[in-house]
């Protein structure tokens, strides 16, 4: 039980850059253009297609479909953003909210509509390496390098570049900002689409965790799972979430080791339950102030 | 009688302290002024007595009562009613349905036929009953500042904080509410109305006592006409000495 | 009394008779009268939390889910008492009584939390109790409650016919006009006007006296016990099973949202109108191009949303229409 305790625990923290990558895109459109995105899930939903799709029909390798989708996400977001969400500047939040929420409705039926229903996978095998108390695959292994590798380019652009800090000055103080000549509608876009491009291409790399669960509603889950994880990590920060991430994997992965040892109960649906009261118990214990402005 | 009190009552928002350990008595029957230069903590005053913000420390007493953390509405029930520098009315909503709802939910707790005969009242008080059919977010500026005052006022206050509410207006104007407000407090029984504001001139006209605040604490407390006369008060806040100032 | 409201209430009535006896008359039509009555039920329900507070529940189908399982358990549990008909009674209280409790303890939760936050919390009261119920196998897990075999024990199997396939929709009647007249009584009331004051300005409604949060939590509580009801009518008595996997279905939620934007949120007429335009287009979809109602339910919200931007929403918030003429 030890073992596979630590063999689960293990995967929590792999799974958990994963995770954490995946939130950072959530974040960084919460923290830039105060807006959720509960569409989130169903773009992770394309990078896994895009996975798939790359290794079936054109033997990319996991790693080649990362770039695809980088791209992919960043076309689909500033779409996204030119034809919807600049529309919206200046509605009530929960009325970007219901647009996002929709938006991700119309994408996972798109690829109901294009791809069915089925349950898709693929493999990609590179072998094992033997730790002693588990078995760990080197694809995972690479997911968890890149996703590091990953969060570390961004954080290192943000810091950087113009642009990183161009987006970095809008979040602090955004008339300042005006004021120093940036052009906050293209900083909006940009965050906007370069969200949505991590969230896509963190798709991908799920695909490595669940070879054969890829199919259009396999979004929602990773929703609820990148708001705790966002909440936990502090909605603005995409390096919070990052941490999160790992946080949440171990939790996750905990939840259903100990779950698993408990006879009756079926520890994958009970612990996406455990992941909803986590939300819950972190919502109640955070101020709810925020969004709303502090009122204590 | 005592009637407001604050005791030790500071509020930080993240590294600023808006309000230093202030400490404040306001006796039952007072005309109570509250000035000081932009960014003060008169507004954040306000909202701490109002409930809106709870103190990070000290108490707040109404009519010996610890109301300290009690929420907003609990105290709108006891008898506080304020008005917002910048008007806050309900903007879909009719002048005198607007009026009418601070009758339903303060102090006055009126039935809901009841409390739009008082609203028209109050609304004649004030002097723009002729708009009672009009949605709020048709008003001006000021006239949202009279269907707020009038709202306040149809809540049946014990307690009447004034935010700024003469902004704006011509001396005339000034005069008369002050004449109102006055009036009303006496008829109505109103324990104490505060007033924060920046023209002179209704604060010299309309508070007897004067607390003037400077960077969350209070930096003087007295008789209107020697606060404002007090050097440090001249130096901090209005800039040159007040000649010849007269009370009603 | 105001004259005005029950006018409106009275024209609903009225739209509501058309729709039954056209439904009887005309062979054929009860199918998609049903279907039609079933969506404007749904968006007087929703409505009373969404038009009232302005606040959106994303896991409302959770409710009706509370109220199917209500229904079922009840039937499961006393078919062998020789009840007769008195087990429906018994089951819709279990359902009211269900959707209820879950709603007290959402509401406690997410009621606290302020616009962004409300709904992330309540996207997820779906997702849990679905997993909940499945994975610690309670009401049967994944595989759901059969009531037809016990209800036909328990009524006999013409009963049972009758009751699944025009008694359960004459109940979403009923349920529907009830919705309305809670809510028309809401709104020519105080709590009306302590509603409208927290649709629009939250603060300054309870600097005024009024206690946002009961109020939230009487309009969320409400209106999921309406969900309750109908979900143990509209989906129980008339499929006699419970599956999870269709009865937390969060399109439900979304076409609640969508029909209470599209007819007007906020006012007593509005869901009865989306409701009876959703109702015909799913109808017609359904026949035409099965399988696509969300693909096309979907850009029509966004659209819908756009073309209102201060918010179909912002609105209500801006122009909720119920305003009881009193002077």
């Amino acid at each position: 039980m030890f073992d596979q305790l630590a063999g689960n625990l293990l995967f929590g923290i792999v799974l958990g850059a994963v995770y954490g990558l995946a939130t950072m895109g959530l974040s960084l459109i919460f923290g830039v253009l105060k807006i959720v995105n509960v569409g989130h899930g169903q773009f992770i939903m394309i990078g896994a297609y895009t996975a798939f799709w790359m290794f079936t029909l054109y033997k990319i390798s996991p790693l080649g479909s990362l770039f695809i989708a980088f791209i992919i996400g960043l076309a689909v977001g500033l779409i996204i953003f030119y034809t919807i969400i600049k529309r919206l500047t200046g509605a009530p939040e929960l009325t970007t909210l219901l647009a996002t929420f929709a938006t991700g409705i119309f994408i996972e039926e798109l690829a109901k509509f294009f791809w069915g229903p089925d349950y898709r996978g693929y493999n990609w095998d590179l072998g094992r390496v033997d730790l002693g108390f588990t078995l760990l695959s080197y694809s995972k292994i690479y997911a968890l390098l890149l996703s590091i590798a990953i969060a570390f380019l961004i954080y290192l652009w943000f810091q950087k570049t113009k642009l990183g800090m161009a987006i970095r000055a809008v979040v602090e103080d955004r008339q300042g900002a005006m004021v120093c000549g940036i052009d906050v509608q293209k900083v909006y876009a940009l965050s906007f689409a370069l969200g949505i491009a991590l969230t896509v291409t963190s798709g991908v790399l799920v695909t490595l965790f669940v070879p054969v669960g890829i199919n259009p509603y396999m979004g929602h889950e990773y929703t609820l799972k990148a708001f705790v994880i966002a909440v936990l990590g502090g909605l603005f920060s995409p390096w919070g979430a990052f941490y999160a991430g790992f946080i949440f994997g171990l939790l996750e992965n905990g939840s259903y080791t100990v779950l698993s040892s408990i006879p009756g109960v079926e520890p994958f649906s009970l612990t996406r339950t455990v992941t909803f009261l986590v939300l819950l118990l972190i919502l109640l214990i955070k101020p709810d102030g925020l969004l709303g402005g502090k009122n204590k | 009688m005592e009637f407001l009190s604050l005791e030790n009552v500071s509020k930080n928002f993240g590294g600023l302290v808006a309000v230093d350990k202030l400490n404040l008595t306001v006796q039952a029957g007072e005309s109570f002024g509250i000035v000081g230069p932009n960014g003060s903590g008169k507004t954040t005053l306000y909202n701490l007595i109002s409930g809106v913000y709870r103190p990070d420390e000290g108490k707040i007493y109404l009519a010996g009562k610890e109301i300290t953390n009690l929420p907003p509405h609990a105290r709108a029930r006891l008898g506080i009613a304020r008005t917002f520098q910048i008007p806050r009315p309900f903007n879909s909503a009719t002048v005198l349905e607007n009026v009418a709802v601070g009758a339903m939910f303060g102090y006055a707790g009126a039935g809901v036929g009841d409390a739009f005969k008082i609203a028209g009242q109050y609304l004649e008080l004030i002097g723009i009953d002729h708009k009672k059919d009009e949605k709020a977010m048709k008003l001006t500026p000021l006239e949202k500042r009279l269907v707020e005052i009038a709202r306040a006022l149809a809540m049946k206050p014990k307690l009447l904080l004034l935010d700024e509410v003469m902004a704006g207006m011509n001396p005339g104007d000034i005069d008369r509410l002050i004449t109102l407000l006055k009036r009303i407090k006496d008829e109505e029984n109103i324990s104490v109305i505060a007033m924060v504001e920046h023209l002179m001139h209704a604060i010299t006209k309309f508070a007897g006592r004067l607390m003037v605040m400077h960077r969350g604490k209070k930096l003087m407390e007295g008789g209107t006409i020697e606060v404002l006369n007090t050097q440090e008060v001249i130096d901090v806040y209005l800039g040159k000495k007040m000649v010849g100032i007269t009370t009603c | 009394m105001s004259l005005k409201k029950y006018y409106e209430f009275l024209s609903l009535l009225v739209f509501y008779a058309v729709l039954f006896f056209l439904g009887l008359a005309i062979p054929g039509m009860w199918q998609p009268v049903s279907l039609i009555m079933f969506y404007v039920a749904l968006g007087q329900c929703f409505n009373i939390f969404l038009g009232l507070t302005g606040y959106v529940d994303f896991g409302y189908v959770a409710f009706l889910a509370m109220g199917a399982y209500g229904m079922a358990i009840a039937v499961d549990l006393l078919h062998r008492q020789g009840l007769g008909v008195f087990i429906i009674f018994i089951g819709l209280v279990l359902a009211v009584l269900m959707s209820t409790l879950l709603s007290l303890a959402v509401g406690a939760v997410a009621l606290r939390l302020r616009g962004a936050y409300f709904a992330i919390a309540t996207i997820g009261v779906n997702e849990g109790f679905r997993y909940f119920i499945e994975g610690a196998r309670l009401w049967g897990g994944s595989e759901g409650i059969i009531i037809s075999g016990p209800l036909r024990q328990s009524l006999g199997p013409q009963t049972v016919n009758y009751l699944s396939t025009f008694v359960a929709d004459v109940l979403v009647f009923l349920i529907a006009i009830l919705a309305a007249f809670v809510t028309a009584r809401i709104i020519n009331g105080k709590m009306g006007y302590a509603m409208m004051a927290l649709r629009e300005d939250e603060d300054a409604a309870k600097v005024i006296g009024v206690n946002v949060t009961k109020y939230k939590i009487i309009a969320f509580v409400i209106s999921a016990s309406f969900a309750g009801l109908l979900g143990a009518c509209a989906w129980t008595l008339k499929m006699t099973y419970v599956f999870p996997a269709d009865v937390f279905l969060i399109t439900y939620t979304i076409e609640a949202i969508a029909i209470v934007m599209l007819g007007g949120a906020g006012t007593l007429l509005g869901p009865a109108a989306g409701g009876l335009i959703y109702g015909i287009l799913k109808y017609y979809l359904a026949i035409k191009l099965p399988g696509l109602q969300l693909l096309i339910l979907a850009p029509l919200l966004i659209i819908i949303i756009v073309i209102f931007p201060e918010g179909v929403v912002g609105t209500i918030k801006k122009r909720g229409a119920w305003r009881p003429w009193n002077s």
